[in-house]
């Protein structure tokens, strides 16, 4: 099968301003970086999402589960210490640190997809919770 | 460039993203060839390699083989370039071309249903064998003649892809509808499916750090074919297949999967087995970074 030279072009032209495009996205991969936004975000949480409770926060375990799914997944952008890094903010802020557990869980769930964070549906309910309980007791850790 | 050359190459690929980045754990599907709506995490590069042992009635048995290079551009869009290639027994080892895809999360919040559109672009020749998909009417006897035959016919194709996929209580449930069209003006647009079900085996992490705990293996079950074309849609004169799967995601980042498929009818090879490794490094979009100087 051939195809005519222009598409063949045509497609390879696409295809590196494409790539140049991912390169320059890439570079700029930012999250949310200041207290206006996390509010925001917050504010728009659904209100049924703020009132779910957390079913394994009575879990002796949870807090430690949470703390090494925490470790796997996000303190690559967050920081071991969830003091944040270049590819994502401190966790460590009031906005977050009075959110509840429905609003916590909520964000892990949906993610900040236009902003850089993914959203982490694909972790289980009760890990996503794990991880919650976590940053619960995360002062008290 | 060379068969031999292009597969040097990987290796060597591998261990300069090893050395000039870090790993991170990934928490990988088992599905091979049905895609969920989960995108890769942006700044990650996922390097891949899958292998594809399948019998062949008429013909000689074949090993097909493909590399991906899987990268998060952004939360909402994947990028990825496949290099395949196969050896058929009895035959020879050929490179049989490269596919780019692109997959795009249109929606910014979790639904009932989560879309994600794939777009592909392929340059195969006909003697690829890996069957990542299965569209319009292929069948096993399309593999069947010599590589010398085979790598004579060349195809430039769009694939899309409509991913439809939702988690529930630890399960996952993704349907992609797919429709190809070979850019040669008379080609027909040519359709298929995939369907997949998988499930961690424990769906709340353990406390230890380890590496067989049971929520590091997921395991589930796909179910792809063709639907024939638009000159003759439905499911004549096409193959399908039911292929288990399970993944292993390590802690070190590593992921292995294996998967046999199952023909499900005389048009399909008999038996598919595919396993896969596949290695996430952290930080590649922080290098484009560092490249242009470090301005955001």
């Amino acid at each position: 099968m051939r195809m005519d030279r222009l598409t063949l072009r045509f497609l390879i032209a696409v295809m590196l301003a494409s790539v140049s495009l991912a390169a320059l996205a890439s570079s700029s991969v930012r999250v949310f970086t200041d207290g206006d936004s996390v509010e925001t975000l917050i504010a728009n949480i659904p209100q049924k999402a703020r009132s779910k409770t957390n079913p394994v926060e009575k879990n002796p375990d949870a807090t430690l589960a949470g703390r090494k799914l925490f470790e796997q997944h996000c303190a690559e952008c967050h920081g071991e210490n969830a003091n944040g890094t270049k590819r994502g903010p401190s966790l460590n802020v009031p906005q977050l640190e009075q959110a509840s557990s429905g609003e916590l869980f909520w964000i892990i769930t949906n993610g900040v997809v236009r902003s850089g964070m993914p959203s982490w549906s694909k972790l289980p309910e009760p890990q996503r919770w794990q991880i919650v309980t976590f940053l619960r007791g995360y002062s008290r850790y | 460039m060379s068969s031999c050359r292009i597969f040097f190459w990987y290796p060597c690929l591998f261990l300069a993203f090893a050395l000039m980045t870090t790993s991170v754990f990934a928490q990988e599907s088992p599905y091979i060839v049905t895609y969920d709506h989960h995108l890769e995490e942006p700044g990650n590069l996922e390097a891949e390699y899958f292998s594809t042992f399948g019998t062949q009635r008429g013909g000689n048995d074949f090993h097909a083989y493909w590399t991906e290079f899987e990268y998060g551009v952004r939360a909402w869009w994947t990028t990825e370039v496949y290099l395949d290639g196969q050896t058929t027994f009895n035959d020879n080892t050929v490179f049989t071309g490269f596919r780019w895809e692109n997959r795009v999360r249109p929606l910014k919040v979790e639904h009932f249903i989560n879309p994600v559109i794939y777009i592909e672009y392929g340059d195969i020749k006909e003697s690829d064998k890996i069957i990542k998909e299965v569209e319009g009417h292929d069948v096993e006897s399309d593999h069947a003649s010599p590589n010398a035959v085979l790598k004579q016919g060349h195809d430039h194709e769009l694939e899309f892809k409509l991913i439809l996929s939702k988690d529930f209580r630890g399960w996952n449930f993704a349907v992609n509808p797919l429709a190809t069209k070979n850019l040669s003006p008379s080609s027909p647009w040519e359709f298929g499916y995939a369907a997949g079900i998988s499930r961690p085996i424990a769906i709340q992490a353990s406390a230890k750090r380890c590496t067989f705990c049971a929520e590091n293996f997921i395991v589930g079950v796909e179910l792809y074919g063709g639907l024939g074309d638009t000159q003759s849609f439905g499911l004549n004169q096409t193959s399908h297949y039911l292929a288990p799967a399970v993944a292993w995601n390590l802690p070190s980042g590593w992921t292995l999967r294996a998967s046999p498929g199952f023909g499900l009818n005389n048009n399909s090879h008999r038996m598919l087995f595919r396993w896969g490794l596949s290695h996430e490094f952290s930080g590649i979009g922080e290098l484009f970074h560092k490249q242009r100087g470090g301005r955001s």
